[in-house]
């Protein structure tokens, strides 16, 4: 199957003007001119997806969502349900990593890595951390190192608490032999092999992370990704400065304000190509992260180049998701399609797959080929 | 970005006559009777096939990926096979097992190695266990690691019938049967117990008791080297009518040997009249194929090789057999049974594992999703330390 998208404004996510991309089956096989009328006498099955008046940016990826739904911490009834795909890709989000949090305990790696392959088989691309909250942390095979040498989808450890009471308090030697674990399971695996830090409110803040970076432990920087960085300015100026030392780091929109902190960040001297930005979803929408990007970008101006990296290219960097996060020939074939004034979502392609098409979700969640069930329920908050 | 082939005579395989092919990307995109040239801009290589015979590329279902062997000491270990190995012998796609040796040799190992052939262009799945019960695995049972780990799509070869079997009890191998049945029903993949048979007086015993006193499907039961003994050829070809899928290995059979050669094993099943889809040929590829005297010494050692795939193709076509039919144990037939998406057929949509043939059925191009590993004749493609 090939996909024409003819017109748009592509942002790659570096703005290069007005050109076509052609997708074969789920790849990137072409930017630039594609002589249509050519392809359609050739008999060829093919879609053209117009983009004229839109902007073409890459999928987003969204580094953090609790796919099973999130833990519920004012007791059982307060879980919330699982994450489903059609929440997903009406937010323009392509590739998502699944983690578990405070819950490990009913909610299992398993049971996300099943998550994980459940979205997979439905088109989109997915991973996930391997841990929780706890450490030492949950996997599927007994350690993390073989989760990342074994498990096809497993990322990193994530998320792993430090600064707040519900993680173990974890000491720095330990969680530097956690980093190290991951680290040499990445490099056997030749994925990213990061730690993924829930930062929490206490205002011990980084410090585990700095204990780390400057005590006997060989950590470095670029292995640790720590994210809820927005509780304060002072966890924010500290985030920074973690990321002047190569970290890359994370925000989280769930209590929005996203455009704040990314000027916050970027005034401050935050190096750009080390921030990004996840929904935390899971109490939240995926949508959040959508909205939360448009918001910034229509209303409050930031350019969109300056802030498209944080959920496409920065992500694919810090995840080491080699085919991900730009519009390149060879690339998957994830793109979003957004009139350029509103940023509203006209077309979203997952590997070549139409996920929303003129605004319209075009694919459902299997499970609903085989079921009655009618679920349509909507959050109050 | 696009290749086109063009005046090939294809078997899907089924035949489809003179036709061209275009691919795009690691897929088929379109087979038909004429295509007309492509705008320039789609950057499209054409190929002129006429004369040639185009195939899938062929499907190893029992491959000793990282080696196999140790049988008669450390000194026969067999080293992992390189890319070329299999590509030069039209096999697109290989599936790993471990065999006497599920000890110095790990699942883990088999499941990475299966990952590197992958990185470098072929395809490759793997099954969990060894010749041994239990079977080892990766995350503590068969069926977390068909649940849990993509490439892993079975449990074997576990050994029956054989000296260096477990001798396991029809309750240990009923036990391994519904794991692998579960998982391939929990994850589509193909769950199934493949089965090593020994050259023991047992046969398919125990197959034959499993299914009697069980509900587990007849193609859960896969039992391969069936043409290892002539007496043990006739039991597999029988056990077909209950739905299990029986594998040859293409071992090299001497003249006085009470064994079938692949193509004369082939020959047998066609005639028997036996289901056409339930027959596959595999190469037993990097495992050591030892020769015991009664005393269970080893008295000669060979080596199996992907390449024996495609030698019981062009024997079977020269003496007569219908290309198509020929294909099919090696190609559909084994796709369907391991559940391999879009492979073991030319069809638009699978992928463009593709091998190319002269008139004399040599070898002239070989493609693996996509890309070009054999090219007029030569490894184009070769893994990282594959000597050159």
């Amino acid at each position: 199957m090939l996909t024409i998208i003819e017109n748009g404004e592509i942002y790659a996510p570096e703005p290069c003007g007005r050109q076509s991309v052609l997708l074969l089956d789920g790849k990137i096989g072409k930017i630039g001119d594609v002589d249509l009328h050519a392809v359609e006498r050739l008999g060829l099955e093919f879609r053209v997806i117009d983009a004229a008046g839109c902007v073409v940016a890459p999928g987003f990826i969204d580094p953090h969502e609790h796919l099973l739904g999130g833990s519920g911490e004012e007791g059982f009834s307060t879980q919330t349900p699982m994450i489903t795909l059609s929440e997903i890709v009406t937010a323009g989000i392509t590739s998502v990593v699944g983690a578990l949090g405070v819950d490990t305990t009913m909610k299992t790696m398993a049971g996300l890595l099943a998550r994980v392959k459940g979205l997979k088989e439905e088109g989109l691309s997915a991973f996930l951390w391997s841990g929780g909250y706890n450490v030492p942390p949950s996997s599927v095979t007994q350690s993390i190192r073989n989760d990342m040498m074994f498990i096809d989808e497993v990322v990193g450890a994530g998320e792993i608490a430090i600064a707040d009471k519900r993680g173990l308090c974890p000491q720095a030697p330990e969680l530097a032999k956690l980093v190290l674990d991951t680290h040499v399971g990445g490099l056997l695996s030749g994925k990213a092999g990061i730690t993924h830090f829930h930062v929490g409110e206490h205002d011990q803040r980084l410090k585990r992370l700095r204990e780390m970076l400057e005590g006997d432990f060989a950590v470095e920087a670029e292995m640790l990704y720590p994210t809820h960085i927005t509780r304060s300015e002072a966890l924010m100026d500290e985030a920074i400065e973690l990321a002047g030392r190569g970290a890359h780091v994370d925000i989280d929109t769930v209590e929005g304000e996203l455009t704040r902190w990314v000027r916050y960040y970027l005034d401050h001297g935050g190096d750009p190509s080390k921030l990004t930005i996840s929904s935390d979803s899971g109490a939240s929408s995926p949508k959040k992260l959508y909205e939360e990007f448009c918001h910034a970008v229509v209303h409050a101006r930031i350019p969109l180049e300056t802030i498209l990296p944080m959920i496409t290219s920065n992500t694919a960097t810090v995840l080491k998701l080699k085919t991900k996060g730009a519009i390149k020939t060879g690339f998957d074939g994830d793109l979003v399609v957004m009139e350029a004034r509103s940023l509203e979502i006209r077309h979203v392609v997952a590997s070549g797959q139409s996920m929303v098409f003129d605004g319209e979700l075009a694919r459902n969640e299997n499970f609903l080929e085989t079921t009655t069930r009618v679920i349509d329920l909507v959050g109050t908050k | 970005v696009l290749i086109l082939l063009r005046n090939a005579t294809v078997y899907a395989p089924e035949p489809l006559g003179v036709r061209d092919i275009l691919v795009g990307h690691e897929r088929i995109l379109w087979i038909g009777e004429r295509m007309e040239r492509l705008p320039a801009a789609l950057d499209t290589i054409e190929l002129d096939l006429e004369g040639s015979i185009v195939i899938p590329g062929l499907i190893d279902g029992h491959a000793h990926l990282t080696g196999g062997g140790g049988e008669a000491g450390a000194e026969t270990r067999v080293p992992a096979p390189w890319l070329s190995q299999y590509t030069t012998g039209a096999v697109t796609t290989a599936i790993g097992v471990l065999g006497t040796d599920d000890v110095t040799r790990t699942t883990g190992d088999l499941l990475v190695t299966a990952r590197g052939l992958v990185a470098d262009g072929l395809s490759a799945w793997c099954h969990t266990g060894g010749y041994h019960v239990p079977p080892v695995t990766l995350t503590g049972s068969v069926r977390g690691d068909i649940t849990h780990v993509d490439r892993i799509i079975g449990v074997g070869e576990i050994a029956i019938s054989d000296h260096r079997s477990s001798q396991p009890t029809i309750d240990e191998l009923l036990r391994i049967a519904a794991d692998a049945h579960v998982g391939g029903l929990m994850t589509g993949k193909a769950g199934i117990l493949h089965l090593h048979v020994g050259d023991g007086p047992r046969g398919l015993d125990l197959i034959r008791r499993a299914l009697d006193i069980s509900e587990i499907p007849g193609r859960v039961f896969n039992p391969t080297h069936v043409n290892r003994r002539r007496a043990l050829f006739e039991e597999a070809v029988e056990i077909t009518a209950r739905g299990c899928v029986v594998d040859i290995t293409a071992f090299d059979v001497a003249a006085d040997e009470d064994a079938w050669s692949a193509p004369d094993a082939l020959e047998r099943y066609f005639a028997s009249g036996a289901p056409a889809d339930r027959v596959t040929v595999s190469s037993d590829g990097g495992g050591c194929l030892p020769v015991f005297n009664d005393e269970g010494r080893v008295v000669r050692m060979g080596v199996g090789d992907s390449g024996a795939l495609v030698k019981c193709f062009c024997e079977l076509v020269r003496r007569g057999h219908p290309v198509e039919r020929v294909l099919a144990p090696m190609t559909s037939n084994v796709a369907t049974l391991l559940r391999l998406p879009r492979k073991g057929r030319l069809l638009p949509g699978y992928d463009a594992d593709i091998a190319v043939l002269d008139e004399t059925l040599d070898i002239r191009h070989v493609m693996a999703r996509g890309t070009w590993h054999v090219y007029d004749g030569v490894a184009v493609r070769r893994g990282m330390f594959e000597p050159r």
